[in-house]
């Protein structure tokens, strides 16, 4: 994630940065590709050759192993954000293949072009391992998309132009296999949302109406549920993001003094204190969360239940804590099962690589 | 003498054979299969075999459609009535043999079940009605789905047992008429990957070899190809040279101890699924055994360093690894294959229906380029078909490919169709490949295809996966038109069914997998109201009031030959060009190659003598495919490394099978044929000998599975894969470990048990090849179980 091979030659520090984003973005397209090929196993040839391409991109992940054992590299959120915007809605049916499979050639050209700027980078190191591994696994990009625009080209008259009727298109859309994965988003979202307070509640009502689920995992459950592929939905984010929000508020009110002011909502009154503190604790939040790689919005709401006053003792940032990681362990299975990273796609055999090419 | 002038002659008395003509006469083929032997080196002897149930007053010229050999023969007619055939002795292609399906099939015309009457469905059951009725209401319907839903919402499924005029007549119907890509023939379950196979490597389809390169050869390499089942009568030309003097060597790849297989100098058993990891690895031992004729190569064929480059990484202990045949066994193999003089391969199914199908065909192909050995007398590679008139589907753009061979990604020969038509070009869909036939179920399934004529075959049987297809050809939203000469199973479900005319009862012509040529004349009145299938296509168009660009009716013919004649003129400058042959040329001799012209007025034996290929950007049909992904490869970026003339060498990696024997389904399944029955059985299962001689379907297994199971000969046992199951009597032996084998031909019409449990394809799985999208019917999962004894 926010992993950190120091290169160890100053004229391979910015090659490192680009053979992370590769890495990082070869990751998230192998997921990618497997979550497709199950979404679309109703079309054989799209789901065998998804897999296949998945293969691919796994094997260029190990293989950029060794680089990074020699070059260094630093991981890139960047793929992650990518990633995120794409896939998204209800990619069901002759439609939703065409629009998967126009987001996909939009993510491989990110990786596509990040192994030219490496060609490029490696020749000038005259570094001919590095410059073979990059344009070899460019070229095996390239040959996706041209697969993916082949496919583009048979399918889009059909699924654009002529019609059909609901209740035919329906069940012959929903994938063959029922999997978390291949969930439709209008399904998928409030479902995982509910499932993840529901999940904090029972813990807390279990422990004996433990006061564990608290306004900041509202916003923490949205966006995991509704945005999983963000990095902002990462565990780490969760977990670090509240905790520097729980510091930051703490913080705030102690060097505001706005301690012993009323809590704003039993008091129905604001005092500048109050205000002060949740600006400055705001402010403290952003500039340590981004650059720790920590950002995750809800946090934000943490601070603001300590800046206001409803939250106050240590006791009660305890409690916080408390559902912060139950709710963050909830996350990490549901975003792992909902990006097709769960259950695990085996890895390519010594047999398969090194008989099969790819 | 022997000829019959195509109309009537008198019965040539017997007496007047000459000496050196061997009669094969009227031999119980079913069990004597092959014939008596005529042992042969350089020119096959000939051979008429007879079989007539009276003796006919008139012999009728034709050619027998029941393989893709194409065995010329006369037709006897007495009193209106077929009653036998004889094998032409003339004919370049069978020298007067026939085989057990020729001799006996044609006994289906007589039927008492044959379709007399167009049928229409009200409430569930099929009722006669008249031509008029059955017409209007599939023309209803036709402009209903194309003006509500596009002409996009309509389909057409032909075959590989029409003939020239139907295909032809059918590709302007639907193409220019309709205006939709979904056209596809059932030979994408048999010659898909022969066709595509050919185009990536010379340029385009068309068999580049002869028959007669059999008689020459040193050495027979048969990869996927039960010829002793197929093709029988081929199957008797080499077992006459095998008995003969300077016999070939043979190697056989089969996972099945078949009759070829027993014949053989080298058998390879490579696992199911693994063809192109064989196939690679021989094609690295001929390189590394110095087989390779690096002049041809240089001036001739493109690509050899990505080739070798690919190649390289099949050592024989790789190979070993994944395929099974023991490295040894390799070496040998390509030790001959790099020294043999001259070599004649040919693949079928074992090849087609499986993993890496295309890929390994074009692997087939490089052999041969690597060799220099193709074009030339006794060397050559035969992409064989399944079906006898398959190889017209794909010359009149019936299958999927454009007219003539033309290339749908070339605007300048989407043109000239177009001129030629005198439609406007973009009424002809070419923006997008031509829809195969499991493509044209998808879109059936998801709703948006909503017409679909079947002609003259049954998918109900022959697709993958068949509780899939049933449910998709019955659906609401479909309307079935389907043409037949039995009620099939296909045809059960239809919504509207016309009877056909069959072979024997219509003219026109057919060409088989060496480019010959063959007339079929009409020997008899279709029974009832049956029609040819080009007069019901004709009847369509003139209802539905297609028209060319000037408001005249868009076709222009009305009888077999002036569509013919019509078709000339589509071909000319083409590689299969007919321009030289007319129906009386045809009538005259036995058999014509195409291309026949100007040039070329007997025909050419075999293509590419000069080396020159079809892969120029202005000739090739298809700019090719990435072999491995089924990319295709754009205009643009084929000009930019255009062959021009040149043959293209094509590799790529091997790819496991999609599906594998697991926990649950723990053997290999195989599909395919018996030597007495053809495709979905609705002629073969007609004709009492063929019947009698293979009744029923049944699951071939090992030994070691047998007895790991308890199961003996005969016992009933189920074969189960994940979509279906079939039940048969076992039939243990001739075959590896692991594996199971059930023929594919048995269907329903006349399965008297409940349920579906017969059909080879309800186990098989809906996926195919990424290049030539044939089905991937040679490969399942499955589990076996005793169910009775």
């Amino acid at each position: 994630m926010t992993a950190v091979k120091i290169a160890r030659d100053p004229k391979h520090l910015k090659v490192a940065r680009y053979l992370g984003l590769v890495h990082s973005g070869e990751e998230q397209l192998a997921d990618a590709l497997t979550l497709l090929a199950d979404r679309h196993d109703r079309d054989p040839d799209v789901e065998s050759m998804l897999t296949k391409f998945a293969r691919w991109s796994r094997t260029h992940m190990e293989g950029l192993d060794a680089l990074v054992e020699r070059l260094g590299e630093q991981k890139s959120e960047h793929p992650q954000r990518l990633r995120a915007s794409l896939y998204y809605g209800v990619r069901m049916g002759g439609v939703g293949l065409i629009q998967d499979l126009h987001d996909l050639v939009v993510e491989i050209a990110s990786v596509r072009v990040g192994y030219q700027i490496i060609e490029q980078a490696a020749k000038e190191l005259r570094d001919k391992e590095l410059e073979t591994t990059a344009t070899e696994y460019g070229e095996d990009l390239e040959r996706m998309t041209k697969w993916a625009k082949t496919k583009l080209k048979q399918a889009t008259p059909q699924a654009l132009v002529v019609p059909s009727d609901h209740d035919s298109e329906l069940p012959a859309s929903v994938p063959k296999r029922l999997s978390v994965a291949a969930m439709p988003d209008p399904v998928w979202g409030p479902t995982a949302a509910a499932s993840l307070l529901v999940l904090v509640g029972l813990v807390a009502v279990a422990a004996g109406g433990q006061p564990w689920l608290l306004p900041s995992l509202g916003p923490t459950a949205y966006l995991v549920a509704g945005m999983p592929a963000l990095p902002e939905s990462r565990t780490y984010n969760i977990v670090v993001g509240h905790l520097i929000g729980i510091l930051a508020g703490f913080a705030a009110v102690y060097l505001v003094g706005a301690y012993d002011d009323p809590v704003v909502l039993q008091a129905k009154m604001l005092t500048g204190g109050r205000v002060a503190a949740s600006v400055l604790a705001i402010v403290l939040l952003m500039l340590t969360s981004v650059p720790l790689r920590a950002s995750h919005p809800p946090a934000a709401a943490t601070i603001l239940l300590i800046t206001l006053g409803s939250l106050k003792t240590a006791q009660d940032a305890a409690s916080l804590v408390v559902g912060v990681i139950t709710i963050a362990i909830g996350s990490e299975l549901f975003r792992r099962v909902r990006l097709r990273q769960l259950p695990a796609v085996p890895k390519p055999t010594e047999h398969s690589r090194r008989a099969i090419g790819t | 003498l022997l000829l019959a002038d195509g109309v009537t002659t008198e019965v040539p008395p017997d007496q007047e054979l000459s000496e050196s003509v061997h009669q094969g006469a009227d031999r119980d083929a079913t069990e004597d299969i092959w014939g008596p032997r005529t042992p042969h080196v350089g020119s096959w002897p000939i051979r008429v075999d007879e079989h007539v149930t009276e003796t006919p007053t008139r012999w009728v010229q034709s050619a027998c459609v029941l393989c893709s050999y194409g065995c010329g023969l006369d037709v006897g007619v007495r009193d209106g009535r077929i009653v036998g055939v004889r094998g032409r002795a003339v004919d370049r292609v069978n020298h007067g043999r026939l085989g057990p399906k020729g001799m006996y099939g044609w006994q289906a015309n007589a039927s008492a079940d044959r379709l007399t009457r167009p049928l229409v469905k009200r409430d569930g059951k099929h009722v006669p009605v008249s031509w008029d009725e059955a017409m209007d209401l599939v023309v209803t319907r036709s402009r209903e789905v194309i003006e509500r839903y596009t002409p996009g919402a309509m389909a057409f499924y032909n075959s590989g047992q029409l003939f020239l005029e139907d295909y032809y007549t059918l590709a302007i119907v639907a193409e220019g008429g309709v205006g939709t890509a979904h056209v596809d023939g059932n030979t994408r379950l048999c010659t898909a990957t022969a066709a595509m196979a050919l185009i990536e490597s010379f340029g385009s389809d068309g068999g580049p070899g002869s028959y007669a390169d059999y008689d020459i050869t040193d050495c027979i390499f048969l990869i996927g190809h039960n010829m002793a089942s197929t093709q029988t009568v081929l199957w008797s030309r080499i077992l006459d040279r095998l008995a003969g003097p300077k016999p070939p060597k043979l190697i056989v790849v089969d996972p099945r101890f078949t009759e070829p297989a027993k014949k053989a100098t080298i058998h390879l058993r490579p696992k199911l699924g693994t063809n192109l990891a064989l196939m690679n690895g021989l094609v690295q031992q001929v390189i590394e055994q110095g087989g390779v004729d690096k002049a041809w190569v240089d001036a001739h064929a493109q690509g050899y360093d990505e080739l070798a480059k690919i190649v390289r990484k099949y050592s024989p202990n790789v190979v070993e690894e994944i395929t099974g045949v023991p490295a040894a066994q390799l070496r040998a193999a390509g030790r001959l294959l790099a020294t043999t003089p001259t070599l004649v391969s040919s693949c079928l199914q074992g090849v087609y229906q499986s993993m890496n199908a295309t890929a390994t065909a074009v692997a087939v192909n490089n052999l041969h380029l690597l060799r220099g050995l193709i074009g030339k007398p006794g060397s050559t590679v035969f992409q064989m078909n399944g079906q006898p008139t398959a190889q017209n589907t794909r010359e009149c753009g019936a299958n999927g490919e454009m007219i003539a061979f033309r290339n749908w990604n070339n605007e300048e020969h989407m043109e000239q169709i177009a001129r030629i038509w005198n439609v406007d070009k973009d009424k002809i869909p070419h923006w997008s490949p031509p829809t195969h036939i499991m493509e044209i179920f998808r879109y059936a399934e998801q709703g948006s295809i909503r017409f679909l004529w079947v002609i003259g075959t049954n998918p109900a049987v022959s697709l993958p996966e068949l509780h899939r297809i049933r449910k998709i050809l019955a659906k609401d939203d479909l309307f079935l038109v389907v043409s037949d000469a039995f009620m099939t199973e296909t045809a059960a479900l239809a919504d509207v069914v016309l009877p056909v005319a069959l072979w024997g009862e219509k003219t026109g012509t057919f060409t088989n997998a060496d480019r010959t040529v063959h007339i079929s004349q009409k020997a008899i009145e279709p029974p009832g109201e049956a029609k040819p299938d080009m007069d019901i296509l004709l009847d369509y168009s003139r209802r539905m009031g297609f028209t060319d660009k000037d408001g005249a009716p868009l076709i222009k013919w009305s009888t077999p030959e002036e569509c013919f004649e019509a078709f000339k003129e589509i071909t000319r400058g083409r590689p299969c060009d007919y321009t030289g042959l007319t129906y009386e040329k045809l009538s005259e001799g036995s058999g014509i190659q195409w291309p026949c012209n100007e040039r070329h007025p007997n025909g050419k034996e075999r293509l590419y003598e000069d080396g020159r290929f079809t892969t120029s950007f202005e000739d090739c049909e298809l700019f090719g495919h990435d072999l491995e992904t089924g990319a295709a490869i754009e205009p643009e970026e084929y000009r930019a490394k255009d062959a021009k003339g040149k043959a293209r060498l094509k590799g790529a990696h091997h790819t496991p099978p999609l599906e594998q024997p697991n926990a649950a389904y723990p053997l290999w399944l195989t599909t395919g044929r018996v030597p007495h029955h053809f495709h979905t059985r609705t002629k073969t299962g007609r004709a009492p000998e063929l019947q009698k001689a293979a009744p029923e379907v049944f699951v071939q297994l090992s030994e070691t599975d047998a007895s790991a199971r308890g199961i003996s000969e005969g016992d009933l046992v189920e074969a189960a894969s994940a979509r279906g199951s079939v039940r048969g009597p076992a039939r243990i032996g001739d075959i590896e470990p692991g594996h199971v084998f059930v023929p594919f031909h048995y269907g329903y019409w006349d399965d008297g048990a409940d349920g579906y449990h017969r059909a080879a394809n309800e186990l098989t799985r809906t996926s195919w090849d990424p290049v030539s999208k044939q089905p991937h019917l040679k490969f399942a999962a499955v589990q076996l179980k005793k169910v009775g004894s």
